[in-house]
């Protein structure tokens, strides 16, 4: 008997020491996740890295990266003259997003907290691939167009970071450690160099919309992204320069001002870039702001046709506001009023109201399947705006007869007739401001045009204020509100968003823009 | 969903949305423990054991339609998942026991192997056409997740055991210890341990009479922690998608961190002690002093968002708890028919911020509250103490507003804050200071039992002294604006210059409230200082007979009473949370969700056969 034990005991001794001499019982890997060891080793890696630089579009455009965050669209689609919000008395929970539209924005402010983490969830996975791609061989077309598009979205996220909230960090390498996720604010000079100088990369290598995936950046995106910069800038040759590559390049105006938004139509002549969406999809990667730009109606059903479906608390905070209905020269003609804005008369949600010829922007509503999930793309680039960009460069440089001849191009398509030659510099410009504020309404453009031109935002927007601050109940204020005492009193600080107080939380060496 | 009309107002029919409501969790486990020893030579035993744990379980879950707030725009939706671990260990012994003269010595060698494996499958589905089928294949939609977790650890121990005659008393051991958890670089850890005791009342020379036991004891040891995650020092990539030609097609980011160089968290420690018993081991007293390091703390750290991350599993910092333990256990009176005993623990724990990655680093812990975290760890204070702004009252009157640094929101009547940088406006976080510490001064004991013929009656108090509690259940109990069922307190408030209230609570003006309540101040904050009655049980236990060998009767009531410095006439909902915890850095003393203590009765019996 105790033979057998002892042999027993030294088993179970003997697979001890087996498991102890083994390294590999200690190497424990996980095997529902990839671990980065593994990967940026072949072609298909970087395909599939590149793939989701774009991913973090979605939430970039529409929010919910943190709770209340609007993405997007609220940040600046509710910061200009051509829009305004509906209060609600009863529902004070969305002051964060009514802040955005009466200046009164805090540094805790959750849509612009948004806007910076999405940025740079883009720009980190876009370093990933510049770091890793040189270290690999495969076919050096395949691997131009893979570091294009992310040079591309790159200097887009960075422009869009730097037009926002100033000189930011500049990272432009992949972080692996605590220490190197600290950096200092860089100037804007050293931010702007480095936009200009991936865009300009990434309009090279890029191929051109023929041989491009639908979707993906092109040559001619990274030119009109070129173009937006240079024309920030004020770099007026630049910019014309680029542009007018551009005009070379096969895009065209469509005939009809509509198509160029519908679903059906994606892909088509007129897009430059834009953010895909598609509905049906099993990762849920649908739209759903058409449906922001609705008024709060009591059943979306009566705008849509769609059931089943309910009442519209996501939409009242774009609301076309009388200037911007105003701005239409010539209503009857101009073919862009009736495709962007419709009129709604019925209940709305918000307690004693009832809609009667309700203004509200339609362009982006087109048919889908099922509420609030549509397939409605988002444009950031297209051939109208090249063309008024253009435009207003040659008129900048003092060539108003080359500037007519673009910008005659849109008025045109639109139904208007041409503006004569003879026109001077000044009035001219005003002129472009205008017909890019109709022609690109409800784009998320007005505001920064407006803020390019520098004190002109700041003039516009408090002369706005005063008319919302006196007569509220023209601005979707039910009778008896009417906005804070400390909303509208713009400065040039309110040009910049404050950079996010958990931001400088966690990274003391960043200073708060002034004014917060 | 099913309503039921209940005193002429329609409402939700609960007992209905419990039933048809499915939430089911079923699990299976094993225990086994077997173990083998052989004494191989005189003193010498060498012995192994293998303990085993298996656990299967399945969680289901369906709501149905008629359950949802919107039936007809919500659908049913529903889960099925199921997961299974194995867990083993295997520790392999040699004991080698030695008695020479008045001398023993043990010594044991061995070494443990010890892994974890979990496997796990969950099936969400969503849009179910009805609720005829309420099973997942009948989903319109349904994702899966899968998930694999495991860990190893293999340990190499040994330790010795002195004692020479009862008297003196000394024992050291060593540790090696690698885990999974840490990169081949920096997998192992070593730990030593020594302690050494000295029963004086053993001495010769010892001739107190009074002191009937005395025993002076010290250790030095160090241990290790590797509570992280399973995979934490690895980079991960994760999915990603996005439409390209009007498709969904998939990609790969890194969505974790990991750090290279983490390693074992390591606490070095030492005691000293006394153990001295008295008037025959009638009155014991005991006193521990303890000093622990914790160095290269594993803390789940925010890191700039600008990374493109938002937080990293790292090793940070150095913290240092030290404290006095003291326990006095007495037996007041001992006759066969009445006996008195009482015990008394009462402990004085501090601990402090050594580093953290740089002189002015902050770490952010507890609840983020619109940007700015309830508690945060700064170099030299503990850790975990309360940040937030000074409130001064109200702005009483014009005179007082206009004499005042203001906020941008602020108006005659809101709530008055304390302008900490002195440059005449109310900002934050420049107006934001440390404003409490969760810790307390000390925590007590105290229990009392008694024997009365066949009643026996026991008291247990607990308590403690001198922490501070953030009620952060203010913001919504204090609410001025909309809706709410609010503290009575806010009768109190500001309601014109000539009628001020108590200076806590502002006026009710819409739009102007929100900045008391939206950020964490001095106001929320009260005295926790508090003397819980935790314990109240008396029994009775009938004479044994041929029935039973022990029967007892019992009434027992938990939390009789609690005696806290209240403010505002409010009593808090529970003022143990977390204040025993030194170790617990996420919310030390925020009570916001804390469920209410309950005042428990309950009657039993006990009964052996």
């Amino acid at each position: 008997m105790k033979n057998i034990y002892k042999y027993k005991l030294l088993l179970i001794f003997s697979i001890g020491f087996i498991i102890v001499s083994c390294d590999d019982f200690l190497n424990v890997t996980p095997e529902t996740e990839l671990t980065k060891s593994r990967f940026f080793q072949n072609q298909l890696d970087f395909e599939q890295a590149v793939n989701a630089i774009y991913s973090p579009l979605h939430q970039w455009l529409e929010g919910g990266t943190v709770f209340q965050d609007g993405g997007e669209i609220n940040l600046i689609g509710m910061r200009s003259d051509d829009s305004y919000f509906e209060f609600d008395p009863a529902l004070r929970g969305v002051q964060p997003q009514e802040d955005i539209a009466m200046f009164t924005l805090e540094v805790n402010n959750p849509t612009v907290e948004g806007k910076w983490i999405n940025n740079y969830t883009i720009i980190s996975r876009a370093n990933d691939v510049l770091y890793n791609i040189d270290s690999v061989d495969f076919d050096s077309a395949v691997k131009d167009n893979l570091r294009g598009q992310a040079l591309f979205l790159r200097a887009f996220t960075y422009f869009d970071l730097v037009r926002n909230f100033g000189g930011i960090p500049l990272h432009l390498e992949p972080t692996l450690d605590y220490e190197s996720s600290f950096k200092e604010r860089a100037s804007l000079v050293q931010v702007y160099d480095q936009i200009i100088s991936d865009a300009q990369v990434a309009s090279e290598i890029l191929p051109s919309r023929e041989n491009q995936q639908l979707g993906r950046a092109t040559s001619g995106a990274a030119k009109a992204l070129l173009g937006d910069v240079f024309i920030t800038l004020e770099r007026w040759s630049d910019a014309e320069e680029v542009l007018t590559d551009i005009t070379e390049m096969g895009y065209d105006l469509l005939p009809d001002y509509l198509d160029v938004f519908k679903p059906t139509n994606k892909g088509n002549r007129e897009i430059i870039f834009d953010i895909q969406f598609q509905e049906g999809t099993s990762q849920n990667l649908f739209s759903s702001f058409p449906y922001r730009f609705l008024p709060a109606v009591n059943s979306r059903t009566e705008i849509t046709g769609i059931t089943p479906d309910g009442q519209n608390g996501a939409g009242k905070m774009i609301t076309p506001t009388p200037e911007f209905l105003n701005s239409y020269d010539d209503k009857d003609n101009d073919q862009r009023y009736e495709n962007t804005i419709s009129y709604f008369t019925g209940e709305s949600m918000i307690g004693g109201i009832i809609y009667e010829d309700f203004p509200y922007v339609s362009k982006f509503l087109h048919d889908h399947g099922r509420a609030p999930e549509t397939s409605q793309n988002w444009p950031i680039y297209r051939y109208a705006e090249v063309l008024l960009l253009l435009a207003e460069s040659l008129n900048e440089q003092g060539n108003t007869t080359d500037a007519l001849f673009y910008l005659n191009q849109v008025r045109n398509r639109a139904g208007l007739s041409d503006i004569t030659n003879g026109v001077n510099q000044n009035d001219l410009r005003n002129i472009i401001l205008n017909e890019q504020r109709i022609e690109l309404a409800f784009e998320n453009k007005r505001w920064h045009y407006l803020v390019r031109h520098g004190q002109l935002a700041v003039s516009v927007m408090n002369e706005f204020g005063e008319n919302v601050v006196s007569n509220p109940q023209n601005y979707f204020y039910p009778p008896g509100n009417q906005p804070p005492s400390a909303a509208f009193n713009i400065s040039t600080d309110d040009l910049l968003f404050p950079i996010p107080i958990t931001e400088i939380e966690r990274n003391p060496w960043i200073i708060q823009n002034p004014g917060y | 969903m099913k309503m039921v009309v209940i005193d002429n107002q329609l409402q939700v029919f609960f007992f209905a949305l419990a039933e048809d409501r499915k939430w089911e969790t079923k699990s299976r486990q094993l225990n086994s423990s077997s173990f083998i020893s052989y004494e191989l030579l005189d003193g010498l035993e060498i012995e192994s054991s293998v303990h085993l744990q298996i656990q299967d379980s399945n969680n289901y879950q369906f709501f149905p339609e008629s359950t949802l707030a919107l039936p007809g725009i919500q659908q049913s939706s529903g889960s099925r998942s199921n997961s299974s671990f194995l867990s083993w260990t295997n520790e392999n012994t040699v004991n080698y026991l030695l008695s020479l003269n008045n001398h023993q010595i043990d010594f044991l060698a061995g070494f443990t192997a010890q892994q974890f494996r979990s496997e796990s499958i969950g099936i969400n589905g969503s849009q179910f056409v009805d609720d005829k089928i309420q099973e997942m294949i009948a989903a319109g939609q349904f994702n899966i997740a899968t998930n694999i977790q495991e860990w190893s650890l293999l340990s190499y121990l040994g330790r010795i055991n002195y004692n020479y005659s009862e008297r003196y008393l000394i024992s050291a051991s060593f540790r090696r210890d690698g885990s999974s958890r840490f990169g081949p670089e920096n997998r192992w850890g070593n730990f030593v341990s020594v302690s050494g005791g000295w029963i004086v009342t053993e001495e010769n020379f010892w001739d107190i009479d009074f002191i009937s036991f005395l025993k002076l004891r010290g250790s030095y040891g160090t241990t290790g922690n590797f509570n992280i995650g399973n995979y934490t020092h690895h980079q991960t990539i994760a999915p990603s998608y996005y439409i390209f030609d009007n498709s969904q097609i998939s990609g790969r980011a890194s969505s974790n961190l990991g750090d290279r160089n983490l390693t074992w968290e390591t606490n070095n420690e030492y005691n000293l002690g006394a153990d001295i018993y008295f008037l025959n081991d009638r009155l014991r007293v005991t006193y521990n002093y303890y000093n622990r390091d914790t160095d290269q703390l594993l803390f789940d750290v925010d890191i700039p968002r600008a990374s493109g991350f938002s937080n990293l599993q790292t090793n940070i910092g150095e913290v240092n708890f030290w404290g006095h333990e003291f326990d006095l256990q007495s037996t007041n009176i001992q006759t066969s028919n009445f006996s008195w005993s009482t015990n008394l623990n009462i402990s004085f724990d501090r601990n402090k911020v050594m580093s953290l990655a740089t002189p002015d680093a902050r770490l952010n812990t507890g609840w983020s509250y619109y940007g700015y975290s309830t508690n945060q760890s700064r170099i030299g204070h503990p850790i975990g103490v309360f940040r937030g702004a000074i409130q001064d009252g109200v702005y009483v009157d014009e005179d007082d507003f206009n004499n005042s640094p203001k906020h941008s929101s602020s108006a005659v009547g809101t709530v008055k804050f304390r302008d900490l940088n002195g440059d005449g406006e109310i900002t934050f976080p420049e107006d934001m200071t440390i404003i409490g510490n969760p810790w307390p001064d000390f925590t007590f004991g105290f229990t009392n039992q008694f024997y009365i013929h066949n009643f026996d009656i026991s008291l247990n108090i607990t308590g403690t002294y001198g922490n501070d509690l953030l009620a952060m259940y203010e913001f919504m109990l204090g609410n001025l604006d909309g809706v709410v069922n609010p503290l009575k307190d806010l009768e109190n408030r500001w309601r014109s210059p000539s009628d001020p209230g108590n200076g806590r609570w502002g006026n009710t003006l819409a739009g102007t409230t929100f900045l008391e309540r939206d950020r964490v101040h001095t106001g929320m904050l009260h005295d926790g200082s508090h003397i819980n009655f935790k314990n109240f049980t008396i029994g009775y236990t009938i004479p044994s007979s041929s029935l039973f060998s022990r029967f007892r009767l019992y009434l027992s009531a938990q939390n009789l009473y609690i005696l806290s410095r209240s403010t505002n006439g409010t009593k808090f909902p529970n003022p143990e949370v977390n204040t025993f915890d030194n170790e617990s850095n996420n919310t030390p003393g925020v009570i916001l969700n804390t469920y209410p203590l309950a005042r428990t009765f309950s009657l039993g019996v006990n009964i052996s056969f």
